[in-house]
């Protein structure tokens, strides 16, 4: 049996909209907005709004595993230090929400993790706080400058990073080719070892359009950007630049046998699937949740419930108009 | 007589064989002597040669040919009657033989002779191992976390294993258990649980005497009199003392181990048997009512078998990596696929091995799995459990609770905070098989987020192919392996009679060699920590080929 | 009258004698709503649904509107009709009198409950709607159920 690779490849975007899971969407947006609200009145004139920024933003988000990112900008005169700053926010946070959430320090963020609700879901906030980097400019130029928090304490080697949040989520407008294939990688990745930032593989595929031609159908666009990183993973040389900062390579993110395996990887994966197109199920699978019904299995014939009676009676009272 | 000649002539050809004499022919073989003298030796060295009629081939599985000479005994690598070991090699061509043989001679003249070398590794002293009271007896030991001081002596507990045949009799074995020092310090032996727990079937005593109890290093003493300088006065009193009060039982047999250092570290044991009534002491009262014990230095020493099943002896011929033997490992599931797993990875050293599973062996399961036919019906992890810990004395193994895989956690999986508890009952080990071929429970594991390693093995019908995944990536893998891209046919399941679920069909052999495949190849991923892809094994008639997806 | 479903490639088949009849039932009770059971029996592939007859409700409520019918004391009907003819309840039936034959939200709902009822066994029920006016059926139309979308008969 042979698996048409481009229908399934829609199939696997269709299945994975965040539109399916529009009740838990509206959930994270609400408490979203309330910690917005709740920063914008803690800290008043010391920050200009929170905005929003991540995955839902940039419209690259899958059903199967996301957070809301949002982004607080702190204005140069508000803390001496940027650890200061991060503490900060870690304490309102903690105070504000320490009851019903589990605070945590995470790399350039604090992480929200609401305690599970009575329908079994865990709403997940990640805030970065940064600081503009030129005193009232930031309206101007977007720079920030993020504090990079390290467990490992006093010894790590940089504890801030510039950055364009703005200029990053810019890089991605009006980019729909590209964002279906980031989906795609990022539903590979969230399938199979979630060894790679996303954040990388958004980068790679808008780098991988810009230099290559990527055309065809979405098998196709897809297996020429794979190609792509296979080649040019363990490239010397090869940079991935931030958009937010220019100095910031995330290629150097990954150790020399991360890019090798990376490389191995794509390699892997696209001979799989062209020796045998039923492979491409195993690494772009779609979410069963919501698969189509009427694509399912018994689509032909009147259909008898298993173990039900032999025989129907109605329900009793039914209203028709 | 043609054979006599022949040797004889072959023998005196070789250049530093500078005479050939007395040799004569007897039942199976002829016997003579030679003299060897060559440049590096100032004096010339005279051997006894035996050469069996077989040779050049070999005497079951020793040489035929032997050098003697009774005047070496102090030398390595010579054996109680004088005879030289020599590395031999196989030749069906008479000279040959003969050139390679003697020359095998001559450099462990130069070897240990000459430059008198003493090999790195250590050389067992050779005992005698003779049949006391018609029958032979064997102690096996292992190691204990103690050391142990010169002179210090005290009980040593023993249990009892099996009988059986041993060189045409009979013989008992035991393992040792612990030693009891004076103060009443128990050092118990590092057994696993299953033996540690077994009955205490009698106990014997034990004396530290450093120094191997042998001469020239490696010849056991023989005679009580050897032995003198090593009993303390103390210790003779302690044997007088027991054999007073076991005077009822007189005729039994008791174990006295000589512990004496084989190097820094190990320690070995030699065991000499002494019969209630009979030990070689006697005690004299002092007109200070002082007692005296002395040895009765003219009588022999009967040993009785030692061995060192320590788990470096024990593994010592082949095992899985220290990193991998040290993991705490579950299997789900001991079917034909979970007890091969089990079975094998007991085999090559892990230590700890828990198994789950609900299911009861039935006889028909005994043809493709690791179970046994004598035990009947029994629950398939009370029966693994056993036949594991009778494989290897040093793993430990529990079983899990029988319904809690694939009942509980399928019940429950839905309620709030119940992945948690999921998750860390897993998290306490290092390594889970899932062997289950369960699609639901392969569901709900696969999306726990656990810190364990969960590795899924499962085989098409026919045992065509073996499909093993990886956490976190096994559901989706394995369903679409055996949904879409294998051709996993169905339509031919064995079904057994009355309702039971119908099994794929494949034999012991088709099973085993696919598992077999399969845990090489996950070990060696974990020993050269390459990225864990999920992988299939093909098999046809004549090949096994892996495809890593 | 054999009626095709392109959704589930399955065909029903009436004949035109039993619907007249149904359709007077309907024109009689004009111009309120009136309904029933529908009773019929699959081919053995499951392929085709034979509508072989029908049952009133003992109990109704019809308006202009709204039909409401009741199943109470059908239940021996249904059982005699399965014992001896093999013959089983398959769907249900309702008039819009003066209005289209396309289905409410209202019948829609109706048509959920049905299937996901624990006493109803088969998972593609039928709807039929007629539209009527006060001499004359002007429209007929039948629709399969599968879950919770109802898909029209050509």
């Amino acid at each position: 049996m042979a698996t048409d690779k481009h229908e399934h490849l829609e199939t696997v975007l269709e299945t994975h909209r965040m539109t399916h899971v529009q009740n838990l969407v509206d959930k994270f947006k609400e408490k979203r907005n309330e910690v917005k609200q709740a920063l914008a009145n803690h800290y008043g004139s010391d920050i200009y709004y929170p905005f929003d920024s991540g995955s839902f933003k940039k419209h690259t988000a899958i059903n199967t595993k996301f957070d809301l990112d949002v982004v607080v900008p702190f204005k140069k005169d508000s803390f001496d230090t940027l650890d200061k700053m991060f503490d900060s926010l870690n304490d309102f946070l903690d105070d504000e929400y320490g009851e019903i959430a589990t605070i945590r320090k995470q790399k350039v963020s604090i992480g929200i993790i609401f305690d599970e609700d009575d329908d079994g879901d865990v709403i997940n906030l990640d805030i970065v706080p940064g600081r503009e980097l030129n005193k009232d400019q930031y309206s101007a130029d977007n720079k920030l400058n993020l504090f990079v928090y390290s467990k490992y304490g006093l010894f790590s080697s940089s504890t801030y990073i510039q950055t364009n949040i703005q200029a990053q989520i810019d890089h991605i407008k009006a980019k729909e080719n590209e964002r279906k294939i980031i989906r795609l990688l990022k539903i590979w990745n969230n399938n199979d070892g979630k060894e790679y930032k996303s954040f990388l593989l958004e980068l790679f595929t808008i780098k991988a359009f810009d230099k290559e031609d990527i055309s065809g159908n979405i098998w196709e666009k897809l297996e020429k950007v794979m190609e792509y990183i296979k080649d040019n993973a363990t490239k010397d040389g090869f940079k991935l630049i931030d958009p937010g900062n220019s100095n910031n390579d995330l290629m150097d993110t990954l150790e020399s046998w991360g890019k090798t395996n990376l490389s191995n990887r794509m390699e892997t994966i696209i001979e799989r699937i062209n020796s045998n197109s039923d492979n491409i199920k195993s690494y772009f699978p779609t979410n069963k949740d919501f698969e189509d019904d009427d694509k399912s299995s018994s689509s032909v014939g009147y259909g008898i419930k298993t173990g039900g009676t032999a025989y129907s009676t109605p329900p009793k009272n039914e209203r028709f108009g | 007589m043609e054979f006599l000649d022949d040797v004889t002539k072959l023998i005196s050809d070789i250049p530093f064989v500078e005479k050939v004499y007395d040799f004569v022919e007897e039942d199976l073989l002829i016997k003579g002597k030679v003299t060897i003298s060559f440049k590096e030796l100032s004096t010339p060295l005279e051997f006894v040669v035996e050469v069996y009629k077989c040779y050049p081939l070999k005497n079951y599985d020793s040489d035929s040919i032997k050098f003697k000479n009774l005047n070496l005994l102090e030398y390595r690598h010579v054996m109680g009657d004088g005879a030289i070991c020599i590395h031999t090699s196989h030749h069906t061509n008479l000279k040959s033989k003969l050139n390679y043989d003697f020359h095998s001679l001559k450099n462990w003249i130069v070897k240990y002779f000459i430059n008198k070398d003493q090999d790195d590794h250590y050389e067992h002293i050779i005992v005698d191992e003779k049949l006391i009271n018609n029958q032979y007896r064997s102690f096996l030991f292992t190691d204990i976390e103690y050391s142990f001081e010169k002179g210090e002596f005290g009980d040593v507990t023993i249990t009892a294993l099996q009988n059986g045949g041993f060189r045409g009799d009979s013989i008992s074995n035991h393992i040792v258990q612990s030693f009891i020092r004076r103060s009443g310090e128990q050092l118990d032996c590092q057994w696993s649980n299953l033996y540690k727990n077994m009955g205490i079937s009698y106990t014997g005593a034990y004396l530290f005497i450093e120094r191997p109890p042998a001469n020239f290093g490696k010849f056991i003493f023989t005679k009580w009199s050897d032995l003198l300088d090593h009993l303390p006065k103390a210790f003779l009193n302690f044997l007088l003392e027991f054999q007073k009060k076991f005077i009822k039982e007189r005729g039994k047999l008791f174990p006295v181990f000589f512990g004496y250092k084989i190097d820094e570290v190990n320690i070995h044991w030699q065991v000499a048997l002494l019969e209630i009534g009979g030990f070689p002491i006697i005690g004299y009262q002092l007109p200070n009512k002082e007692w005296i014990t002395t040895p009765r230095n003219e009588l022999d020493i009967n040993w009785g078998i030692t061995r060192n099943s320590s788990y470096k002896y024990f593994f010592g011929r082949g095992s899985f990596s220290q990193n991998f033997i040290e993991k705490k490992i579950l299997i789900i599931g001991v079917g034909a696929i979970g007890s091969m797993v089990a079975k094998t990875l007991t085999r090559c050293g892990c230590k700890f091995i828990d198994i789950a599973d609900y299911d009861i062996k039935e006889p028909e399961n005994v043809c493709r799995s690791e179970y046994q036919f004598n035990t009947g019906l029994m629950d398939k992890t009370e029966e693994l459990k056993i036949i594991l810990g009778t494989i290897s004395p040093f793993v430990e193994t529990s079983i899990i609770e029988k319904d809690y895989f694939q009942g509980i956690i399928k019940l429950y999986h839905k309620e709030k905070g119940a992945k948690s508890n999921f998750e860390n009952s897993l998290n306490q080990y290092d390594l889970v098989f899932d062997c289950t071929t369960d699609n639901d429970l392969m569901y709900i594991l696969d999306s726990l987020k656990i810190k364990c390693d969960l590795t899924n093995l499962s085989i098409t019908n026919f045992a065509k192919e073996l499909v093993c995944a990886f956490y976190p990536n096994i559901y989706t893998f394995a369903m679409n392996q055996f949904m879409n891209v294998l051709e996993n046919d169905t339509t031919d399941l064995y079904k057994p009679t009355g309702c039971w679920s119908p099994t794929f069909k494949a034999s012991y052999n088709d099973i085993s060699l696919l598992v077999q495949m399969a845990i090489k190849h996950i070990h060696n991923l974990y020993e050269t920590g390459s990225r864990k892809n999920n992988f299939i094994i093909e098999s046809d008639s004549s090949t096994l080929k892996i495809v890593e997806y | 009258m054999k009626l095709h479903n392109k959704h589930r490639n399955v065909e029903l088949i009436i004949n035109q004698e039993l619907l007249e009849k149904i359709s007077q039932l309907g024109i009689d009770h004009y111009p309120n709503e009136f309904g029933g059971f529908l009773i019929g029996k699959y081919s053995d592939d499951y392929n085709t649904l034979f509508i072989t007859d029908y049952i009133l409700p003992k109990s109704y409520k019809g308006s202009r509107s709204l039909f409401e019918r009741s199943a109470k004391g059908t239940k021996s009907l249904f059982s005699k009709l399965f014992k001896i003819k093999k013959e089983i309840y398959v769907g249900e039936w309702h008039t819009h009198p003066n209005g289209s034959t396309r289905y409410s939200d209202i019948d829609l709902r109706a048509m959920i409950n049905i299937e996901s009822s624990p006493s109803v066994n088969i998972k593609n029920p039928v709807l039929l709607i007629l539209s009527v006016s006060e001499k004359k059926l002007n429209q007929a139309t039948f629709y399969i159920y599968e879950n919770k979308k109802l898909i029209p008969y050509e």
